[in-house]
């Protein structure tokens, strides 16, 4: 594995489950038992009910391009040598909206409302950071 | 109780400079209160309110504690403080809070300052924020390298796809506020711009070019907010606060729609106000709209009521937010060509103070007598508020 320069997460007690789920390739939402609501990002309650009774649920991974921005200028540590890159917002089947970067090679291929999926990037022993990529071809299934 | 006209702004001051080097920023405030104070014909020993962010995203160094610190070094004897962070918009929040204690006769002159130096401090398009990644909620957003430009690059992206507005409609926007700056001698930027221009500059967060982004200067101003008796005294005519009104939005647990909370957000502030003043859109001679982006200003005047959504790309091509249209927009230069230090809301009510006075430095709507300001603001991508006020004469 190469060297992650990016920005790493800060993982606590609260998060641990969501990035411990990372490093499996698996993107953890959480649904409350009492008021059935889904959530992203993970939290210690329900942030609907106040319900403590939260269980982890794996999301399919399936989603959709909610929004998409190419950066062009970020003289942050770790992205300045990325630029240009892409980031999304991607509304997954569950129903909740995730941010996480856009794999795609040309980005003038992008297209709100795109089918995606989610996947992850193996990035220290600590977790691997989610990332989006088109799943149909970019010149158009309508479906 | 009648809320409306509960408060007047009898002084109004807008700190010349956009270049502080080398300056204690507290002694920036300081120049900049003295302005209102002295616009006002008050003494310092009249304020007993004092309202200030804390301001360590523009580089500090005031920060946690601003309000006590600065009320310490002014020599202010305060019986209400408030620092509400809610980025740009809070000025707009202690303007409310200013009212409110004003009414509930805990005050009767509060102090709004702000004072910050993030351009003699460095800070540029895409400069990195303070420290490392919070483990909620930065590590499920920043953490993808998305700068504060990024978000509302995403936010822009998506309101365009919605509403269909294009690239060229949404660059009338920094095209008309630069007009209206080429008339302001204190304006950062000046030289007239075409929507070519806006399009041809570099981009930065796609769909947002160079010119569709605020300039980042130094800059401090201050107002005095009154009771009515203390407005007898003062020097000029009153500004009465008319109507006010205030919103937040957020993440919402990953159930939020950035686009449309916000124009819930903007629209629940207006309504408030509007209804408190017993005006309508319609009335406003001119609005003064937070203007960082130049997204923020096409959603705000849906927000707000001031335009269907169909017919903005429209109206803002043809001029309607010139000095000469429709309803004049940013009459100094806004924010995207003026003054816009980190945070823009207290400019925004000065300017507002200033049409209404038939002083504004930039372009003057000719017999102003009733300003909208409309402000949003931010802590982190979704986490934002908005402050909505409607300023007129009696």
């Amino acid at each position: 594995m190469n060297e992650w320069i990016r920005p790493q997460p800060t993982i606590n007690d609260e998060t641990a489950p969501f990035w411990e789920a990372t490093k499996r390739h698996r993107f953890l939402l959480q649904r409350c038992q009492e008021c059935g609501k889904v959530q992203h990002y993970y939290r210690g309650f329900c942030a609907y009910c106040w319900s403590t009774e939260i269980c982890d649920e794996e999301a399919s991974g399936d989603g959709v391009l909610w929004s998409f921005s190419v950066i062009w200028k970020n003289r942050a540590p770790g992205f300045a040598d990325m630029t240009p890159y892409s980031v999304a917002v991607v509304e997954l089947a569950e129903g909740v909206k995730v941010c996480c970067n856009l794999d795609i090679d040309d980005p003038n291929e992008a297209t709100i409302g795109m089918p995606v999926r989610l996947g992850f990037v193996d990035a220290t022993e600590l977790f691997a950071l989610p990332v989006a990529k088109p799943t149909s071809a970019p010149s158009g299934d309508p479906a | 109780m009648t809320l409306t006209s509960a408060a007047a702004i009898v002084g109004a001051f807008e700190h010349p400079t956009r270049n502080a080097t080398g300056m204690n920023q507290m002694l920036f405030a300081f120049e900049a209160a003295k302005g209102a104070l002295d616009d006002a014909g008050l003494e310092p020993q009249d304020i007993d309110a004092v309202f200030t962010p804390p301001m360590l995203t523009e580089g500090g160094p005031l920060g946690p504690s601003a309000s006590l610190y600065l009320t310490d070094y002014l020599g202010v004897h305060a019986r209400y403080l408030d620092e509400t962070d809610v980025g740009g918009a809070s000025f707009g929040l202690y303007l409310n809070r200013a009212i409110l204690a004003i009414e509930a006769g805990m005050i009767r002159c509060g102090l709004i300052v702000y004072a910050a130096q993030p351009r003699s401090g460095q800070r540029r398009i895409g400069s990195p924020g303070g420290g490392e990644l919070r483990a909620s909620p930065d590590s499920f957003e920043q953490i993808y390298g998305i700068p504060l430009v990024g978000f509302y690059g995403l936010l822009a992206a998506r309101y365009m796809y919605e509403t269909g507005i294009t690239r060229e409609q949404l660059a009338a926007v920094p095209v008309t506020i630069r007009g209206h700056a080429s008339l302001n001698p204190n304006a950062l930027y000046r030289d007239p711009i075409t929507v070519e221009d806006v399009l041809a500059s570099p981009l930065v967060a796609s769909p947002l070019h160079v010119l569709d982004c605020c300039v980042i200067s130094d800059g401090a101003a201050a107002v005095i907010v009154a009771s009515r008796d203390v407005a007898r005294r003062t020097l000029k005519p009153a500004v009465w606060v008319r109507g006010f009104g205030e919103a937040t939005m957020s993440h919402d647990a990953g159930r939020g729609d950035w686009s449309r909370d916000t124009i819930r957000m903007i629209s629940e502030a207006s309504q408030r106000a509007f209804d408190i003043a017993g005006v309508t859109p319609h009335q406003l001679d001119a609005a003064m709209i937070y203007d960082a982006f130049s997204i923020n200003v096409v959603m705000a005047l849906e927000g707000a009521g001031l335009c269907d959504q169909r017919a903005i790309g429209e109206f803002v091509a043809s001029g309607g937010l010139a000095v000469e249209g429709q309803l004049p927009v940013n009459t100094d230069g806004g924010g995207l060509s003026s003054n816009h230090p980190g945070r823009r809301g207290l400019f925004m009510l000065v300017e507002a103070v200033r049409q209404l006075r038939g002083e504004g430095p930039g372009a003057q709507v000719k017999d102003a007598q009733l300003v909208a300001t409309i402000a949003t603001g931010a802590a982190s991508m979704a986490r934002r508020a908005s402050a909505v006020h409607i300023l007129g004469v009696e």
